[in-house]
């Protein structure tokens, strides 16, 4: 083995323009949930599978993502967190319905706030208004809420949904915020009023299998003009071991009528996330049975990628990282799935967990 | 991973050999014959002993028969057996472990017995948990459905070249109709019904499962208005008489199968009311939940209330490789609604005195998560939940360790669980014997025992 001094330096991935190169890769030991970059682009974090948010320092020249302290205070799944784009606000929110907000600029570990019991039970997702000073959760209580994101009062609660609430999504101008559930209901909101303006029909994303109700809407985004309303999910065709097409559909938030269903092909069965990269283009990531997945770019409303991976397995979140040329894709490792005891590697009686990798992916110039 | 919701791996095809008996162990000098015991045999010695005891005097032929039948109560006792089909996670129902590692999602709750707690996703159950009694010790052989299904129901026994019969199959053998004459052993379940004579083994046809697919009756259950009650009689005596003489000149078992199953029918026909949902109270209706589980399991309280033996009511779907947790989630609330009440309403009637509680899949759930965000197969860890007749009540068997990856201390095969429900149900399966055309076979495994713990 070559020692420090005669080491020669890894080559740079090389790609073809415009299409992004896996740089390196963070996290060998934890599931996550989520991952996002700060709006600074100084901090990646993650949300982990035993109440932590987990840090990166994502600013470090040489890649190397140093882990930093990590927040704790969660429990359950911490599968909600997303950073006000204003300010250094972080909020994050867990499978046990607690919601939080940190000050991710200082040095201290402590939340700014938290509320214990924000949902009764799981807290599925959670939305920043664009000026930061309004968080929207939502959960298994089937409850929508909105809080004062600066001291965490509850502001408001939205009811209407019948089901567990997946989803929430605010207009980039803040004054509208969606919300999806497990039915495939889409309520879109008037934020001043609080009242429903429309709502969507996205039930092909939801079947009734047995005692299963499969699928939901998984997945809201609006697009960057705020006219249309995307919303992500599977058409599920049973329950169990769920199989069914990934799909996005589109609609107008004006009228609330469908305007586009995007069949995402064969093979996935869910879409996870979606972020917008700096020229409007699409970076999403889609699950399906074991050793599937895949990472895809795509023009705005077109349902072919013009760039796709599946040797990241089975994609669960992407992050955009604001210098606009670099992403963290976060998925899972290799051989993540199989019936029975699996032994460890180096055959002690360990029984060893799967973990999300997370893959940073720079665009080739 | 599995697709289908009943399917052919329920039942492989099992060659039928009509037959049925079982003996006390005996000296390896006599002749299996010698102890064969026929079931008209067992009844009629169960009489005498009744009698006996009744009268205060046995004669020797008496006391024979009550030794041979002494391993059998003499009240009738039942089963209701919940099987969840594709294997329920144990981390999201009976033994929680929030907040590590393999944890998943859920907050554990507590229940009404002190100390233990079990997945938020079951509140219903929480408040019956003084009725009943938790196994998380589990560690069973088989990973796959095909295999493990049958393995579980037949209780795993060693291997002697034979098919074992269903627990259901081997209580309608010991057990039989009981007073009410309806069919021993029914199944309610999704889908398709029938005759399912493959769950008997080699016990032979006559203790297979009688199905009702999509929980209702046989087709033309009830006779037909146009058949007047006295045509249908003599239509009946024709038939036996017809059957006495075939059975004449033919093996009588066959024959004996079928008059059986024929007469069961007969007693069946008479409660066609059980199958009617309009008997089914709003309030019922709404404990147990608006779903085909909760429409089963009430029916399946209903079997029992009418006496049948045993009750067989399956779920389908739980075999969530993918989306395990939002899975769980939407399964179990529904599963904990109808089990809750059941367990309820068996207390509240004093029928869990007599009738064994059993709810089971063919496996667990793995630990680790998968990139699909699911489970898969894990027989080595995992937990089932029993209580009735002869079982203590609110107490935990065995467990996990922190992580739930291992059983720390004692690990329960489905052999010890077959042991410990036949002595629940007062048959002693150390000292009975199934008698197979003469081939002594053990009731269970021969390597496991009943669980002390778990008997009252």
């Amino acid at each position: 083995m070559p020692d420090a001094k005669t080491k020669t330096p890894p080559k740079k991935p090389v790609g073809k323009p415009g299409e992004p190169v896996v740089v390196t890769q963070v996290n060998d030991k934890h599931q996550l949930c989520t991952a996002r970059f700060s709006p600074c682009g100084k901090l990646l974090v993650g949300g982990g599978m035993t109440g932590e948010v987990f840090r990166w320092d994502a600013a470090a020249a040489d890649d190397a993502f140093t882990p930093l302290p990590h927040y704790t205070g969660h429990g359950g799944w911490v599968g909600a967190l997303e950073f006000a784009t204003t300010g250094s606000r972080l909020f994050s929110g867990d499978s046990w319905g607690r919601l939080s907000a940190w000050d991710y600029a200082s040095q201290e570990s402590k939340p700014l706030w938290s509320i214990a019991d924000a949902h009764a039970g799981w807290l599925r997702s959670l939305a920043v208004s664009s000026d930061g000073k309004t968080v929207a959760t939502c959960g298994a209580d089937r409850s929508v809420r909105l809080w004062d994101a600066a001291s965490g009062k509850r502001i408001a609660d939205l009811p209407g949904h019948a089901e567990d609430v997946f989803a929430v999504a605010f207009s980039p101008d803040g004054t509208t915020l969606a919300s999806g559930d497990l039915l495939g209901g889409v309520k879109l909101w008037d934020v001043k009023t609080q009242k429903i303006l429309r709502e969507c029909d996205a039930k092909v994303l939801a079947k009734e299998d047995r005692l299963q109700n499969v699928g939901g809407v998984r997945l809201l985004r609006f697009m960057p003009d705020g006219k249309q309303l995307l919303v992500g999910g599977t058409q599920p065709k049973n329950g169990g071991n769920v199989q069914g097409t990934p799909t996005l559909l589109m609609f107008e938030v004006a009228s609330g009528k469908q305007t586009k269903l995007l069949d995402l092909g064969t093979g996935q069965v869910y879409i996870h996330d979606l972020q917008f990269l700096s020229g409007g283009d699409w970076a999403l990531v889609l699950s399906g049975n074991p050793g599937s997945g895949k990472f895809a770019l795509h023009k705005p409303g077109e349902a072919k990628p013009y760039f796709e991976t599946s040797k990241l397995s089975n994609c669960h979140g992407v992050s955009i990282h604001p210098g606009g040329r670099r992403m963290a894709v976060m998925a899972a490792n290799p051989n993540s799935s199989g019936n029975g005891r699996v032994k460890s590697k180096d055959g002690s009686e360990e029984y060893p967990g799967n973990w999300s990798p997370l893959h940073i992916l720079d665009l080739t110039a | 991973m599995k697709q289908s919701e009943q399917s052919p791996r329920e039942h492989a095809t099992v060659p039928a050999v009509p037959h049925s008996a079982f003996s006390t162990r005996h000296s390896p000098l006599c002749t299996p014959g010698e102890h064969r015991l026929s079931r008209r045999k067992l009844l009629g010695g169960a009489a005498l002993a009744g009698a006996a005891a009744a009268g205060g005097s046995l004669g020797l032929g008496s006391l024979l028969a009550a030794a041979e039948t002494g391993a059998i109560k003499k009240k009738h006792k039942q089963v209701l057996f919940v099987w969840i089909d594709g294997g329920m996670s144990q981390f999201e129902s009976w033994d929680p472990k929030p907040n590590t590692q393999f944890g998943g999602p859920f907050r554990a709750i507590p229940t009404s017995v002190p100390g233990i707690q079990i997945s938020e996703l079951m509140p219903h159950s929480a408040k019956q948990m003084h009725h009943l009694s938790l196994v998380r010790g589990m560690c069973t052989k088989d990973n796959a459905h095909s295999s493990g299904v049958g393995r579980i129901q037949r209780g795993d026994p060693k291997n002697r070249g034979v098919v074992y019969p269903f627990f259901g199959s081997a209580v309608a053998n010991f057990l039989g109709q009981g007073p009410s004459g309806l069919p021993p052993y029914v199944w309610i379940k999704p889908g398709s019904g029938g005759f399912i004579y493959q769950d008997a083994g080699f016990l032979g046809p006559k203790y297979g499962a009688l199905a009702f697919g999509d929980g209702k009756p046989p087709e033309n259950l009830l006779r037909s208005e146009r058949v007047a009650p006295a045509d249908d009689d003599l239509r009946n005596m024709l038939r036996r008489k017809a059957n006495e003489r075939f059975a004449a000149a033919h093996p009588a078992e066959p024959v004996e199968a079928m008059d059986f199953v024929y007469d069961t029918a007969r007693e069946l026909m008479k409660r066609g009311d059980l199958f009617d949902e309009a008997n089914f109270s709003a309030r019922d209706k709404e404990r147990y939940g608006d779903t085909e589980f909760g429409r089963h399991m009430l029916l399946g309280r209903k079997m029992l209330e009418a006496g049948v033996t045993f009750v067989k009511v399956n779920s389908y779907g739980w075999d969530t490789h993918g989306d395990n947790f939002n899975g769980h989630a939407n399964l179990l609330p529904k599963f904990d609604r109808a089990f809750a009440s059941i367990v309820e309403d068996l207390a509240e009637r004093g029928m869990l005195d007599d009738v064994l509680v059993i709810c089971l899949s063919e496996f667990g759930r793995t630990p680790r998560i998968n990139g699909h965000v699911g489970r898969d197969h894990f027989p080595e860890a995992w937990s089932l939940v029993t209580t009735g007749t002869g079982i203590r009540r609110g107490v935990t068997v065995g467990k996990t360790n922190e992580l739930g990856t291992y059983v720390s201390g004692d690990e329960y095969d489905i052999g010890h669980l077959f042991h410990t429900w036949f002595a629940a149900l007062g048959i002693d399966s150390k000292a009975v014997e199934y008698d197979n055309h003469g081939q002594p076979l053990p009731l269970a495994h021969d390597d496991c025992f009943p669980i002390k713990e778990l008997l009252a």
